[in-house]
């Protein structure tokens, strides 16, 4: 298994492709800084010197020091801590949106485009209905049904946001319909489904992955706009956004609780957009080379 | 009746062609009640232009495209209703070769589970059995193990090719539709292909049609040939009989056309093609070569003609055949075509 | 003695890739006569429309001019200023391509592209050139050419297209017509047809033809000389009847039994082992010898001249004479 993964690896990286990423200095830099992030997020408690929820009275809004890095709240939390707890939820949330939003637009799509027809015509309005439905609404109705909490907000953002793959995909798939390695692929027995899984998508996963690098940074930012609305998460927890909106009314007085969580929103949304456009770089020409 | 594999009767596919929310539904004649038989082991060269409806016959005699009307008798049975079994059963005993071999292999997968697929769906064979299948049948086309791993862009356009043959006849199959399988290959490849392709055909006892618009290679690989024009066939004929006594003014001005390679033929007399092939959405009435035929009579303009055995086994589509006589324009091509 | 149109002297052109230079053009040297039809042969990749393009300097931005001069009418266009060649881009060299679909602009009329050609080169009034377009198009055997001159490409078929560039071509009456394959993406009826009018405007205006195309047939039916190359090199020149009787070469030989026409029907053809070698490292000595059947030791260490065997009949290998 390991020799696999190991084959799999050396494989990958004398390929064209990997020496093409590695050329695109905005991309490593995406990449190294989203290791950074996955890495803080995944050492968390290792990293952070205090727990995230620990409060103390005593020392409310102190500036950065030796014993605070990044200062501390109104609550005397230490936002250090927070934030680096926070980096969890932030990628937490990127992954659910990218399942959601995927797993549902992109068998949506591949089916519109395979079938064409009444099929592509009844999933293509159903897409672009629920696209035209502003989240925020649906999200106060969750809210008010369910309850407050980040995985609810995101679940009710996302719910209705998977047409860009819907549509992306959908389009990949008609071009690729009109290749003869699909009707080949029928000559030679495929059913529909296997023809569509085998064949079709994975001719697709490039589009789709160069969407889902650059949406995630969209989800991440919308679902910290809707925790500092405070409809997301809820204290105590260290949700980025969720820092901001608290950390607003002390804005003058103790800039750091804003500062911090803001910067680390923009690094996270930035190392994906240059990830993003350095996949896309790479993998559309290389699949125009091919 | 035993020896012939297929038997194709008034086949007919049109499709819909719709210009606005108001407007009556037009059809593309792509193919327009085309009959015709295969007899094993033997090719059956189908030949015509852009228009032609050659394609759309390739892929609907297979049922890659579903045919409007007509039936379609493949070894003794009618596959024109089929269940899902008998269906798969039909794709196992065929198989179909594309022009453009890169667009026509996925780019996502390596050799080895291209050529694994067909095995998978039809075979309950283990895996080792399955890689001795392939790797044979790579060796077949001239290609060995050392392309299982690699991926189609990694080939040369000859090598593509030779795979998608591989896939084509590694089930065995009985019936192989060749689609221009040569004409996107260099001189030199075309060559090594066809030279392939008959060898194949005679260790298997394939039974192939090949589609083209290059007659010279029609004339190469076939043992008989249908020349199409505009959804109709023309004339059909033993390939002897179509290049040396061809019958239809179509078939002679394609003759005159193909550029023949041999300097001497140069100042050959030939039959002057006018004009542009028709669109295949408005054929002309009556005969629809008649708007470009030299021979054109006012019975052409306005009545169809039939597909009729003007002499054993040649079967011409022309209100004039018996009269019409073609012989200055085939003099010196003869010769040269038949040495 | 024939004169001399283009004379071009050791053309050396490679390609800058990612991977190194590709050198698609090395070393080439070739004549062509005022009034002849010269077909450049060969199949992908041994450099004929690189050579083709180098004429009127279309090369893409990543060719690199390593060496050599081509001499049109006295002038060395390697060196020629822009302003030079625009001066003699479709007023004296003219260019059809292969695919008629997109060498036509979509979003102009066909009789304004026609226009433009003599409206930029003669001193003539808009109208004066939209009336010789029309005109022109006619020549070219374009039907209700007034009508049609108003229409935009994509109602023009494949066929129509081709004339158009024609007419857009030799508007100008040029001294050489450069066409890369100009018939291998139509139906064979129309090719004929199109052929058919080259060879008329060829007589009727004094053009000289350097055709390029890998159809023998074509090559058979147009050429007056014929050119043979092979990875980057030619290989050999002769008149056409001579590379079809007697080849001196064995590449031109085996790509001549390759076709299909001369062989009796469900014969084996003669076929060339192996594939073109790779432009970036090409075999040492002679580039064919890898897959020649009379290669000799001299073949791997030394590279063969093009050297005359007979009038007019040049040959790039050490054993032609054994070419049979």
């Amino acid at each position: 298994m390991i020799l696999l993964i190991k084959e799999k690896i050396k494989s990958f990286s004398s390929s064209e492709g990997f020496r093409l990423f590695m050329r695109h200095k905005r991309g490593v830099a995406g990449l190294i800084l989203l290791s950074f992030m996955l890495f803080v997020a995944l050492t968390a408690d290792f990293i952070a010197p205090k727990r995230f929820d620990e409060v103390d009275p005593s020392s409310r809004l102190l500036p950065p020091s030796t014993e605070h890095v990044f200062g501390t709240d109104q609550l005397g939390r230490d936002i250090f801590s927070r934030i680096v707890y926070g980096a969890r939820i932030a990628l937490w949330v990127g992954l659910l949106v990218v399942v959601i939003e995927a797993g549902i637009g992109v068998p949506l799509g591949l089916i519109a485009g395979y079938y064409g027809g009444s099929v592509d015509k009844f999933i293509s309005a159903i897409t672009d209905m629920l696209w035209a439905f502003p989240p925020i609404i649906l999200a106060l109705a969750i809210v008010t049904i369910l309850g407050p909490g980040l995985t609810n907000v995101v679940i009710a953002v996302s719910i209705v946001s998977w047409a860009p793959y819907t549509r992306i995909v959908r389009a990949k798939t008609q071009s690729i319909m009109s290749r003869e390695f699909i009707t080949a692929a029928r000559a030679v027995g495929e059913s529909s489904f296997s023809t569509m899984f085998r064949y079709v998508l994975p001719n697709t996963l490039a589009s789709v992955i160069v969407l889902a690098t650059l949406t995630i940074p969209s989800a991440i930012l919308y679902t910290t706009a809707l925790s500092f609305l405070g409809f997301g998460a809820q204290p105590p927890t260290p949700d980025w956004g969720a820092m901001l909106n608290e950390g607003k009314d002390y804005i003058f007085k103790a800039p750091w609780c804003s500062i911090f969580p803001g910067l680390f929103i923009t690094l996270t949304a930035l190392s994906f957009n240059l990830l993003g456009d350095a996949l896309r770089d790479v993998l559309d020409p290389k699949l125009r080379l091919g | 009746m035993v020896t012939e594999l297929l038997i194709v009767r008034d086949l007919k596919k049109y499709f819909e062609f719709r210009k606005g929310f108001f407007t009556k539904t037009q059809y593309v004649r792509a193919v327009d009640g085309v009959s015709f038989s295969v007899e094993r082991g033997t090719t059956l060269g189908v030949v015509g232009e852009s228009g032609s409806g050659k394609t759309t016959l390739g892929l609907t005699v297979l049922r890659l495209i579903e045919p409007t009307s007509g039936d379609i008798v493949f070894n003794g049975s009618n596959v024109m209703h089929l269940n899902r079994k008998e269906l798969k059963n039909f794709r196992r005993s065929t198989g179909i070769v594309f022009q453009d071999p890169y667009s026509s292999l996925n780019p996502r997968m390596r050799v080895k589970e291209i050529l694994e697929r067909p095995l998978k769906i039809h075979t309950e064979d283990d895996s080792e059995t399955r890689l001795e299948k392939i790797v044979k049948t790579l060796e077949e086309v001239g290609l060995s193990s050392e392309h299982l791993m690699r991926y189609p862009h990694e080939l040369s356009g000859g090598q593509q090719q030779r795979v998608a043959i591989a896939r084509a006849i590694i089930l065995r199959p009985l019936l192989v539709v060749l689609d221009e399988p040569t004409s996107s290959l260099d001189v030199s490849v075309q060559a090594q292909i066809l030279n392939l392709l008959l060898e194949l055909q005679s260790r298997h006892e394939l039974t192939y049609i090949f589609i083209t618009h290059d007659l010279l290679t029609a004339k190469h690989v076939s043992d008989f040939i249908m020349v199409m024009y505009l959804g109709k066939v023309v004339e059909y004929s033993t390939t002897q009989e179509v290049f040396g006594n061809p019958r239809h003014p179509y078939t002679v001005s394609l003759l005159s056309s193909v550029p023949m390679p041999d300097p001497k033929l140069r100042g050959r007399k030939r039959v002057e093609v006018v004009g542009e092939p028709p669109s295949p959405l408005n054929p002309p009435k009556g005969c629809r070569y008649h708007p470009r035929c030299p021979y054109a009579t006012e019975v052409c303009r306005v009545k169809e003609p039939e597909l009729l055995e003007f002499s054993k086994k040649h079967f011409v589509a022309c209100h004039r055949v018996g009269e019409l006589s073609f012989d200055e324009f085939l003099r010196d091509v003869s010769s040269f075509l038949s040495e | 003695m024939p004169e001399v149109l283009l004379d071009v002297r050791n053309l050396q052109i490679c390609y800058e890739t990612s991977r190194g230079c590709v050198r698609a053009v090395d070393g080439v040297s070739l004549e062509v006569y005022r009034g002849e039809t010269f077909c450049l042969v060969g199949e992908t990749g041994c450099g004929k429309s690189t050579l083709a393009l180098a004429i009127p300097r279309l090369l893409p931005p990543n060719a690199r001019l390593l060496n050599g001069e081509i001499i049109f009418k006295g002038k060395n266009l390697l060196t020629a200023s822009e302003i030079e060649l625009q001066k003699i881009r479709g007023r004296e060299i003219a260019m059809i391509f292969q695919n008629p679909m997109t060498s036509l602009n979509p979003v102009h009329r066909v009789g304004f592209q026609v226009a433009e050609v003599p409206a930029t080169h003669f001193r003539i009034s808009w109208r004066e050139a939209l009336v010789t377009a029309v005109k022109q198009l006619g020549r070219v055997g374009i039907p209700d050419p007034d009508l049609r001159s108003r229409d935009y490409p994509h109602t023009f078929s494949g066929g129509m297209k081709q004339r158009s560039m024609i007419a857009m071509m030799t508007i100008c009456k040029p001294s050489l017509l450069i066409a890369d394959e100009p018939t291998t993406a139509l139906d064979v009826t129309i090719q004929a047809q199109i052929l058919k009018l080259l060879h008329e405007l060829k007589i009727e205006y004094g053009l000289t033809l350097l055709l390029i195309t890998h159809n023998f047939g074509i090559v058979a039916e147009v050429c007056d000389r014929v050119g043979v190359m092979y990875a980057g090199k030619i290989v050999e020149v002769a008149d056409v009847r001579e590379i079809f009787e007697s080849p001196q070469h064995p590449y031109t030989k085996g790509l001549i039994e390759c076709v299909v026409a001369r062989r009796k029907s469900k014969s084996r053809l003669n076929q060339i082992p192996g594939a073109p070698p790779s432009l970036l490292s090409p075999p040492s000595g002679c580039r064919f010898h890898p897959r020649c059947t009379y290669v000799t030791h001299k073949c791997l260490s030394e590279e063969p001249r093009l050297v005359g065997v007979r009038e007019g009949h040049l040959v790039a290998c050490h054993n032609h004479e054994r070419v049979r």
